[in-house]
């Protein structure tokens, strides 16, 4: 098979710059920059300060790393590791430093239920002036019980997830999304996303012991430990951003841009295989990753919940896989596409996904990026660009994870 | 790189709103608006003057809220006068409120004490 002209593996980097595998000569090497530091999983598990422009190398998805690449957010929950202080226990007890968090120092505190009506520690925020979607996630480690749960109350109505740390699921939801990760050491990332409205009188988030069956029925002295609270006004999960203090904190967007010119010869043939983590999306037609030869470019971009289509110079409305194309945030993909003047291939996790034929001449990929307008998040753990039109046997292979 | 954190007041949020298009923004194909400058803004919406009070779960007293619309800035590589001085961009020094703390908000990992102008 042909050697890529472009290959990015994560692995080299410095400040404001992620070394590519190929082209030796540096050519396809990305600029990188972020202007606050930010966090991220290091390869012992524990999550850790990144310092501003250097890029984050990520290891929450496994032992092979992935380049971290998110707009920016807000943690608006102060006191992020400290439940003591800016939140409220209602029939329940926190005790303070009671174990080692996920960044590895001993700072998780201890939840404690001392009545079994809805035993909670819970923080009012600011009911937004529009309509907003708001993500709350919580670091939490079983000590006893293996249930535990979120809500928000909006003046009128509890909205719950509730969590079963035994079996890493969620048990159930009335929320617009709920999610679980698992993390080092016995602990888990749970989070729930739910829009507020203006119209709300309430904006609380609230942690909760649970029996399993409602969330707002504990069990007296099945204990949790608890760290890390994040509430976002974003429709997903972004990496943690710590507030030591009551005041909110913000981390920066990050961009990453190359310019391999020097490397391609066939114009307008190229296959780009991309193994990569979506993360989630704010705004339609927000890119990932845009593929561009410096005037025109192709883009995978999110569009509607879970959706996701190559769009851009020579292609129909619809991209290149016309909605045939959907991921689930936080799940590992390899997807591919190739082509020629006249024909269009697209491949994911092994399979064909679409095969159609171009409006236009495609762009001669000669620079990719994660810069330019809207941008959403993701995690790439290898991307690779051939100057060749490959066969749809050749494209499932290379997408076979 | 050159970074200075800025914490500014307008009279409203229309204000802040024209005072960040005015940094740069563009449109996509999509008609979506992005900034096309690199400095981190982030709206904190209009002053908080008394926070609600709860009992329990009900409202005992609401949000007051004035006039102010708060936002904080992480200016990246602003370029130097002609006496070689970083200061605001233009139309932003006037609404600055200088504090001797952190404030309500800070971008992770960097002071504003350290940083401002």
């Amino acid at each position: 098979m042909a050697t890529p002209t472009l290959t990015m593996i994560p692995s080299g980097y410095k400040a404001e710059k992620v070394y590519s595998v190929l082209p030796t000569n540096g050519d396809g090497d990305f600029t990188f920059d972020r202007n606050s530091p930010g966090t991220r999983v290091n390869k012992d598990g524990l999550i850790e300060q990144v310092a501003t422009d250097v890029p984050r190398l990520d290891y929450s998805d496994g032992s092979c790393p992935s380049l971290l690449l998110e707009p920016t957010s807000t943690n608006l929950a102060g006191y992020s590791e400290d439940f003591s202080q800016g939140w409220s226990a209602g029939n329940s007890t926190v005790t303070t430093n009671q174990t080692t968090s996920p960044g590895g120092d001993l700072t998780a505190d201890k939840f404690i239920p001392t009545n079994t009506n809805q035993p909670r520690v819970e923080r009012a925020f600011t009911v937004p002036a529009t309509n907003t979607t708001f993500t709350f996630s919580v670091f939490v480690k079983k000590i006893s019980t293996p249930y535990v749960a979120i809500a928000l109350f909006d003046g009128s109505d509890n909205i719950d997830a509730i969590f079963n740390l035994d079996t890493k699921a969620v048990v159930s939801s009335s929320s617009e999304d709920a999610s679980i990760k698992e993390m080092n050491n016995g602990w888990f990332r749970i989070s729930m996303t739910q829009t507020v409205l203006s119209t709300d009188t309430d904006n609380i988030w609230k942690i909760l012991n649970s029996n399993g069956s409602s969330a707002f029925v504990g069990v007296i002295g099945e204990e949790t430990f608890i760290w890390g609270a994040q509430l976002e006004e974003l429709p997903y999960l972004s990496s943690y951003i710590p507030t030591p203090t009551n005041s909110s904190a913000s981390r920066s967007a990050e961009t990453f841009s190359n310019d391999f010119s020097s490397q391609p010869t066939v114009a307008n043939t190229n296959t780009v295989v991309l193994k990569f983590i979506p993360m989630g999306f704010s705004t339609d037609f927000y890119e990932l990753l845009r593929f561009s030869d410096g005037t025109n470019e192709i883009a995978l971009e999110g569009f509607q919940t879970n959706n996701y289509d190559v769009y851009g110079s020579g292609l129909v409305g619809g991209g290149m896989t016309a909605g045939s194309l959907s991921l689930n945030a936080g799940s590992i993909n390899t997807i591919s596409f190739s082509y020629s003047g006249t024909s269009l291939r697209f491949s994911h996790n092994g399979s064909t996904i679409a095969i159609n034929t171009p409006t236009g001449n495609l762009p001669t990929i000669t620079e990719v990026s994660h810069s330019v307008g809207g941008l959403s998040p993701i995690k790439i753990l290898d991307l690779r660009v051939y100057n060749d039109f490959k066969t749809q046997e050749e494209l499932n292979t290379l997408t076979t994870i | 790189m050159g970074l200075h954190i800025g914490k500014y007041r307008f009279n409203s949020k229309e204000q802040a709103e024209s005072k960040i298009e005015g940094l740069g923004i563009a449109q996509d194909e999509n008609g979506n608006n992005y900034p096309t400058h690199k400095h981190t803004v982030t709206k904190l919406g209009y002053e908080v003057l008394e926070e609600a009070v709860y009992d329990e779960e009900e409202v005992i007293s609401e949000t007051i809220f004035g006039d102010g619309y708060l936002v904080d800035v992480l200016w990246r590589d602003l370029e130097a006068d002609e006496n070689e001085e970083i200061d605001h961009p233009y139309g932003w020094k006037s609404y600055e409120v200088d504090i001797n703390n952190e404030g309500i908000h800070g971008f992770l990992g960097l002071k504003y004490q350290d940083l401002k102008f």
